[in-house]
């Protein structure tokens, strides 16, 4: 041991100063010889650790004399004041000035406020429903668009489909119109001569006048014409025939 | 004679006594939690519908409470809760400041038919009123309501050394805006 600490003495004699390499030069300072006698101070520090309380980690930190004695003496203490203290002496304690002010209440209520049954009215009648103020500005900004649209509904929608109302009865009355005053026009013969030509056309139940069908105005026409003059127009529709074909 | 906490919650839990029971809990607690509300928002037209939703709050959850608590401490909870929450409500509402507000609740005091300015008393509520929300819970149920600590730090859910500190500190703000004024 006594050997080792001549050699390590030896070592710091012999190279008290840190050459550094490559010449760099660092900013900071050392005192002067402060490496040459580090050692010394650091194992006299040591010593004195191991002779006191044999304990390197112990830190150094000071203690009023006996406060251990005193101790268990001053958690009493503080147990006494967790107590509930009372309460006018812990005010007059804070604050002096309670001493001087009653504790009289200055609020009034309204005259027979606690004889009516507020409560069990109010849980048979209505709940309570609290609206914040966000959700009352979405609630509003909601009904507003809601507005917004029933209204253009009624403007614009309404509007259109009015128009095309119009439109429809002008021209469905303009039909009717045209169609009264065009069949007062025709008549029977045309009507009959056109029904003949163009049977095809009206063969659909559909078509419907008076209640009477195309179908029926023809069975009447043809019970109309007798024997005689479909003889004759047969004839004659057979020699037109021959004519046009240049018989 | 008023009954128990825990027969009122036994009689509230039979269909039959439902009803008999919530009355009596109500008229047991009503004037307490009035005050208690009362302290904190000032008008009594807002009181009167907190005391309410309290109520009705308390008519919900009854079947579900679960003892873990007292009663006493529950419903001084939820009544706390709706001061805090109204409160907080209403300075969003006006979009006003911290210190807006408390001018409000200041201006509710002097605005009382009964204000009188040079009077301790009133000179009290104006001070309170200027203490933080949580410092004003704690002052009024200490100096108004004489809570101990331990009771105190159940309904607000707080230690009892902050609420020792908090108290202490509302003391100290009283004294000293009512020295100065």
């Amino acid at each position: 041991m006594e050997k080792k600490g001549n050699i390590l003495n030896n070592y710091f004699k012999k190279d008290s100063t840190f050459k550094l390499d490559h010449n760099i030069v660092l900013p900071y300072s050392i005192p002067s010889n402060y490496f040459d006698e580090f050692y010394i101070r650091l194992l006299q520090k040591i010593n004195h650790h191991k002779t006191t309380n044999n304990n390197l980690n112990q830190v150094d930190y000071f203690i009023p004399d006996g406060y251990f004695n005193k101790f268990s003496e001053l958690i009493l203490k503080e147990t006494e004041l967790l107590e509930e203290e009372d309460i006018t002496d812990e005010l007059s304690r804070i604050a002096p000035i309670f001493k001087d002010i009653s504790k009289q209440n200055v609020y009034q209520l309204p005259e027979g406020y606690f004889e009516k049954d507020i409560e069990t009215k109010k849980l048979n009648t209505s709940k309570v429903y609290s609206i914040n103020n966000k959700s009352l500005v979405r609630w509003t900004i909601a009904a507003s668009f809601i507005g917004i649209m029933f209204i253009g509904y009624f403007l614009v929608a309404d509007k259109d489909s009015k128009e095309i109302n119009n439109k429809q009865n002008l021209a469905f009355s303009k039909k009717n119109i045209d169609i009264n005053s065009s069949i007062k026009k025709i008549s029977d013969d045309d009507l009959t001569k056109y029904i003949n030509n163009d049977y095809n056309y009206y063969n659909d139940d559909t078509v419907i006048l008076d209640d009477v069908t195309v179908p029926d105005i023809i069975d009447k026409k043809i019970e109309a014409v007798s024997d005689d003059d479909l003889n004759k127009y047969l004839s004659d529709a057979a020699t037109l025939t021959n004519i046009k074909k240049g018989l | 004679m008023q009954l128990e906490d825990k027969e009122l919650l036994d009689l509230f839990r039979e269909s039959s006594t439902k009803e008999l029971a919530f009355t009596a809990i109500i008229k047991k607690y009503q004037v307490k939690l009035y005050w208690h509300i009362r302290k904190m928002v000032i008008s009594h037209d807002d009181t009167n519908d907190l005391l309410q939703n309290v109520f009705i709050k308390v008519w919900k959850g009854l079947d579900n409470f679960r003892e873990d608590s007292k009663l006493y401490t529950w419903l001084y909870r939820i009544a706390t809760n709706e001061c805090l929450t109204f409160l907080e409500q209403k300075k969003k509402k006006g979009s006003i400041s911290l210190s807006d507000e408390e001018n409000g609740l200041e201006n509710m005091v002097k605005a009382d038919k009964n204000f009188d300015a040079n009077k301790l008393e009133w000179k009290l509520q104006l001070a309170i009123q200027k203490l933080p929300e949580r410092q004003r819970l704690v002052f009024n149920l200490r100096y108004y309501d004489e809570m101990p600590y331990e009771k105190m730090s159940k309904i607000l859910e707080t230690s009892e050394g902050a609420l020792k500190a908090s108290y202490h500190h509302a003391a100290k703000k009283i004294e000293q805006y009512i020295l100065s004024s």
